[in-house]
């Protein structure tokens, strides 16, 4: 598979020297993307970067131990942010929210908003139901547009595995969202 | 039909693709943190040690290793004459008691033997927490702190400032980091002695209250943008016409002197030129700050700068 990083290699060799460059080049990629896939599994602004801090944390103590990824960073950063969303799931933790000064400013009226915030929040309480490999594989799949190949290499699982996953993912899903 | 071609399903799923506005400054404190933990982590490739050993034949930065020797000389003979037990007693006084001059001697002598911009906002900011400390020592006692407490709380949060104006982006958002926690602290500290406190010392916290609210927006304004901070730094901080490169050598008319008031006998508090508000910074002039600037015989020099 061909990496997302054009000089993914390179790259890596310079985070692994805490080349700072480098470092902010890998933020400025991948930070944007982890927090949409927080937002989307947490619905939470504050917790999501959150997860984006940890999960780059997490990275920079693993290159500082040496154990850094080698090659396929992406999947790497998204497995961690996963875990740590999967983790926050089980700590169960409040988390105070902040208030969006933006919220007034949104196109829809407060009824369609708050209607369009309940059926999320529906999706999401069905979706956290799952598996969490099945919710990565549902997230990457339809919400990121990610291949298959790419989800596999996040899960560090052949394929074959992951598609099996997808399906099992959206019959349970099904399930709950009828359930809802 | 196929679950994966279920357009119930997958619109459902779909909800959640929405925009995920992120919040610009969020983004920004993100990735300052992060470059700031890495040049935390980062190997450390130290230039300090080199220094200290080429000892006179360096000009270290900000020119102040040849004076560090200078300075261990003065500090071990006073030592040496007994004044160590003095030294000592003089840590716990407050600003208002007898021996307070030593002990900012004390704190400026190490400030001074040191060459490490990070160690040096690090030092500063636990200044400024002695300082306020002082504070709540003397307003519990019933003692109004002297103007020139303030004063001196103030330099040493922008001396601190300064310092990490010079560093480079990594490291100058890490030590914007570190100072950001502390004023936020102190500032918390100031408004519950300014609720305990009225008259004279109630203006003085609300002055020092006004002062840390400044700072701490220049901080954040800094943490997002490093060369914004810089030229703030620069414009408002640093004296006029002073040279911008090392940034604290003597400036033309031998900058160390301060407004040319201060008062060796009060351990070298700088009085400025403010009049009526002890935080006045006076923007032209000699550079108040008593640590960074030494005028042209260094530490004790013109100004009164040290005792």
């Amino acid at each position: 598979m061909k990496s997302v990083v054009p000089n993914e290699a390179e790259l890596l060799h310079l985070a692994h020297q805490f080349d700072r460059q480098a470092l902010a080049q890998i933020y400025d990629l991948f930070s944007p993307g982890l927090f949409r896939y927080a937002l989307r599994l947490l619905g939470d602004q504050t917790q999501a970067e959150e997860c984006v801090a940890d999960t780059f944390s997490r990275f920079l103590v693993a290159l500082k131990k040496s154990k850094g990824p080698q090659s396929h960073l992406q999947a790497y950063l998204y497995r961690t942010a996963h875990n740590w969303v999967i983790d926050s799931y089980r700590a169960k933790t409040e988390i105070p929210v902040e208030l969006d000064e933006n919220f007034a400013v949104a196109g829809p009226g407060p009824e369609e908003q708050a209607g369009l915030h309940i059926r999320q929040e529906q999706v999401r309480c069905a979706l956290r139901k799952l598996t969490p490999d099945q919710q990565q594989v549902i997230i990457l799949k339809y919400l990121e547009g990610w291949e298959n190949e790419q989800v596999a290499r996040a899960l560090d699982k052949p394929i074959g595995a992951v598609k099996s996953l997808q399906h099992r993912a959206l019959t349970s899903l099904q399930r709950y969202m009828e359930k809802e | 039909m196929k679950l994966e071609q279920d357009p119930k399903l997958i619109k459902a799923i779909e909800l959640l693709k929405v925009p995920a506005d992120r919040n610009p400054q969020a983004a920004a404190r993100g990735r300052a943190r992060f470059l700031a933990q890495a040049a935390t982590l980062a190997p450390a490739v130290s230039t300090g040690k080199k220094q200290r050993l080429m000892g006179w034949m360096t000009v270290s930065r900000k020119g102040k290793i040849t004076m560090n020797a200078v300075i261990a000389v003065v500090v071990a003979i006073v030592m040496l004459l007994g004044g160590s037990a003095t030294v000592y007693a003089a840590q716990d006084d407050l600003p208002t008691e007898a021996l307070y001059p030593v002990k900012i001697f004390t704190e400026d002598a190490q400030l001074w033997m040191n060459t490490n911009a990070e160690v040096e906002v690090d030092m500063l900011m636990a200044l400024v927490e002695k300082r306020v400390q002082e504070m709540v020592a003397m307003t519990a006692l019933g003692v109004v702190p002297p103007a020139e407490a303030a004063q001196r709380l103030n330099l040493h949060i922008e001396n601190a400032l300064q310092t990490a104006a010079e560093m480079d982006d990594a490291a100058m958002q890490g030590a914007l980091l570190k100072i950001q926690t502390s004023l936020q602290t102190q500032q918390q500290v100031m408004t519950i002695l300014q609720t305990q406190s009225s008259g004279e010392t109630s203006q003085l916290m609300a002055q020092i209250q006004t002062m840390l609210e400044t700072r701490i927006r220049m901080v954040d304004s800094g943490i997002v943008d490093p060369q914004g901070f810089r030229n703030t730094v620069r414009a408002e901080l640093q004296p006029q016409g002073a040279p911008t490169d090392a940034g604290n050598g003597p400036g033309p008319q031998g900058s160390g002197t301060g407004s040319g008031k201060g008062n060796a006998g009060e351990g070298g508090e700088n009085q400025g030129e403010g009049g009526g508000d002890p935080l006045h910074t006076p923007t032209g002039g000699g550079n108040p700050d008593p640590v960074k600037t030494p005028g042209p015989k260094g530490p004790g020099g013109s100004g009164g700068n040290k005792p």
